[in-house]
């Protein structure tokens, strides 16, 4: 008798549970783009005003870079000796400096070196730290721990001086230097997203897929990994702000890129000498570094909001 | 405890010596000569030679690692500058002082203004005094330090000639450092402050001090503070550890000879002794000062203590298992 009423249970469940992926089916077909997770989040995100104008900015800079020469009003490499160190007026908006070069001008070609650095230099960065991320967390054991070993190593040398050895190495040139800038972050993307994976793997749907018979390889690209990628995508916009930072740093101290290309740390490092008689050389350049790691950081900010399932209703 | 404290020590070992090793092994594939850099340009190749083989540099990369490692770890002796042939541990002992009174001016300003400033923020959360300190905080982490630093001096030191734009003569010079350095500091203590504080309030402990009619201020800062303050400790710690080689830039800017100008004077002249030392000994302040706040921990939170003993407790039982299958 109870066995009986067990089948009929089950019976029951297994036609409930088939109407009910019916539903779910019909429901997908009918599915339009609006309900789709990118949209909520970028809902939610747009609730966020702050994070909305640090967006707005950057893409203002993005289009300053790509459009640098029908912005620019002078040749940002034009000298004019008569013209040198000059405060800002109308004709020059942010001034010269001391070898009668527009400032404005080369802040505007400056941002495609400042912005195209940040950003490939935290791309390498991340995408380094998600294959070794997913090594240690695939593997597990020996892998697991020589690269948490590895990375305890890299992460005991202070940033910058590890920075300035691996620039030496590979010299002073634009991917060389993206290349240092990406080395010391990687030890970090591939701790968080093995943190992430340990609890990802935990879930139910892993489970489950693991039930019907999924291949390891399937479990970790089509399951695990897609469900890892929040924080990984909130720390890679608060990357590329911290590299253009770290940018400015190295060519502050002579070794990142170096003049006469307008990198904006290169600029303030060739005006620290006229601090005194003409401090807008430094003044304009930093300012826009700092607008730029601003705005990088609103917007991660914004996205960690955005894509935080706790802060859901 | 003890046996923690052990146990903890060892695994720095292998740690620091990685450090060397990776250190030694990126300055070996530097491109650049050394001896060139030495002796200048006028040589010819015999002295060339003479010059490498004194300093050992025509050996093989396996035989000078050892050489490099036997020296350090085993004479504790970190070498002669190839530039000037000082000692460069008597040279990082004197120069370490003035980066430390950095670093350490550093974090007890984030004890002091960043914790309480994320505090007020998340017992304010959603208000003017939240939005305040959000703005303040996030501004202070996007503004590059070296530029905040030569902004201060351009308005304290040329003109308003208050304080000294370089050096470390007075107690006073280190004032525009501090505060230049500090600056990125504070707003991601203060961040990371706010965030701890906002989880742990919503926590079910809180709630429940609540229900038993806990005033709020004993909630806020018996119940809540102490818990939240847990990973801003070890953000403090890293930051403390990480800035003793750090503040490159800033030393850079004041004309500080403190152990990161020395250091970036080192990487650039090939100064191979120097570097090595330099970074090894603060790969081992790193991760002695990470020991420590991790030790402090663990004094502190009874729930850490549990989880080693209850690690300990596992081992035991799953050593009595095997001991009962191989039976």
């Amino acid at each position: 008798m109870p066995e009986l009423n067990v089948q009929a249970e089950t019976q029951e469940r297994d036609r409930h549970s088939h109407h009910h992926g019916h539903d779910h089916h019909e429901k997908a077909v009918k599915r339009s783009w609006k309900d789709s997770n990118f949209y909520g989040v970028m809902q939610r995100f747009a609730k966020n005003k702050v994070s909305v104008v640090g967006l707005i900015i950057i893409i203002l800079l993005v289009l300053t870079a790509i459009f640098a020469e029908q912005i620019a009003p002078y040749n940002y490499r034009r000298i004019d000796p008569a013209h040198a160190n000059q405060l800002p007026s109308a004709a020059h908006w942010f001034g010269t400096d001391a070898q009668g070069r527009d400032i404005f001008s080369r802040i505007v070609f400056g941002a495609r070196y400042s912005l195209s650095i940040g950003v490939i230099a935290s791309l390498v960065g991340t995408l380094l730290g998600i294959l070794f991320g997913a090594l240690a967390g695939f593997f597990g054991g020996w892998v697991e721990t020589v690269i948490l070993r590895i990375c305890d190593i890299i992460q005991s040398i202070p940033n910058i001086l590890l920075c300035i050895c691996v620039s030496q190495v590979f010299g002073s040139g634009f991917f060389a230097t993206a290349m240092a800038l990406s080395v010391y972050s990687i030890p970090g993307t591939t701790r968080l997203l093995r943190a992430t994976m340990m609890s990802v793997r935990e879930q139910e749907f892993v489970e489950a897929a693991k039930a019907i018979d999924c291949s390891p390889m399937r479990i970790m690209f089509k399951h695990i990994l897609p469900n890892c990628m929040a924080p990984l995508i909130v720390s890679f916009s608060m990357a590329i702000g911290m590299k253009i930072m770290s940018s400015a740093g190295l060519s502050f101290l002579g070794l990142g890129i170096q003049e006469p290309i307008p990198e904006w740390g290169a600029m303030i490092s060739a005006g620290r000498r006229y601090l005194r008689v003409a401090p807008h050389l430094v003044i304009f350049p930093g300012l826009f570094v700092a607008l730029v790691v601003l705005s990088f950081n609103l917007v991660g900010d914004g996205l960690r909001d955005a894509l935080d399932p706790k802060l859901r209703k | 405890m003890t046996r923690y404290i052990i146990k903890r020590l060892l695994m720095l070992i292998p740690v620091i010596l990685g450090v060397a090793i990776l250190i030694f092994t990126i300055m070996y594939f530097t491109p650049g000569d050394p001896v060139k850099l030495i002796a200048g340009d006028t040589m010819t190749a015999e002295q060339h030679d003479q010059i490498a083989h004194e300093l050992g540099l025509d050996q093989p990369y396996f035989t000078r690692l050892f050489k490099f490692l036997k020296q350090t770890f085993i004479d504790f002796d970190l070498g002669t500058s190839y530039i000037d042939n000082s000692s460069v541990s008597q040279q990082l002992f004197t120069r370490l002082p003035r980066t430390a009174i950095i670093a350490s001016v550093c974090c007890l300003l984030q004890i002091i203004i960043a914790i309480p400033l994320g505090v007020t923020a998340a017992t304010h959360q959603g208000g003017f005094l939240d939005s305040f300190c959000i703005v303040l905080a996030i501004i202070a982490i996007s503004v590059p330090s070296f530029w905040i630093a030569m902004m201060f001096i351009l308005l304290f030191s040329l003109r308003l000639d208050w304080l000294p734009s370089f050096g470390i003569d007075h107690w006073y010079s280190y004032i525009l450092p501090c505060a230049a350095n500090c600056l990125m500091g504070l707003g991601s203590t203060a961040r990371q402050t706010r965030s701890q504080m906002l989880e742990v309030i919503r926590s079910d402990y809180v709630v429940t001090a609540r229900a038993k009619g806990v005033p709020e201020r004993t909630i806020l800062y018996s119940h809540a503070l102490p818990n939240a303050l847990i990973p801003v400790i070890t953000h403090l710690g890293t930051q403390f550890g990480s800035a003793l080689g750090g503040t490159v830039v800033i030393e850079t800017v004041f004309s500080i000879p403190g152990v990161g100008y020395y250091m970036t004077n080192a990487i650039s002249n090939r100064d191979y002794p120097v570097v090595l030392g330099g970074v090894t000994l603060l790969a081992v302040l790193f991760c002695l000062v990470v020991f420590l706040v991790d030790l402090i921990y663990a004094f502190i939170d009874p729930r850490i203590k549990a989880q080693y003993e209850g690690s300990q407790k596992k081992r035991l039982k799953k050593t009595e298992k095997r001991g009962k299958a191989y039976a």
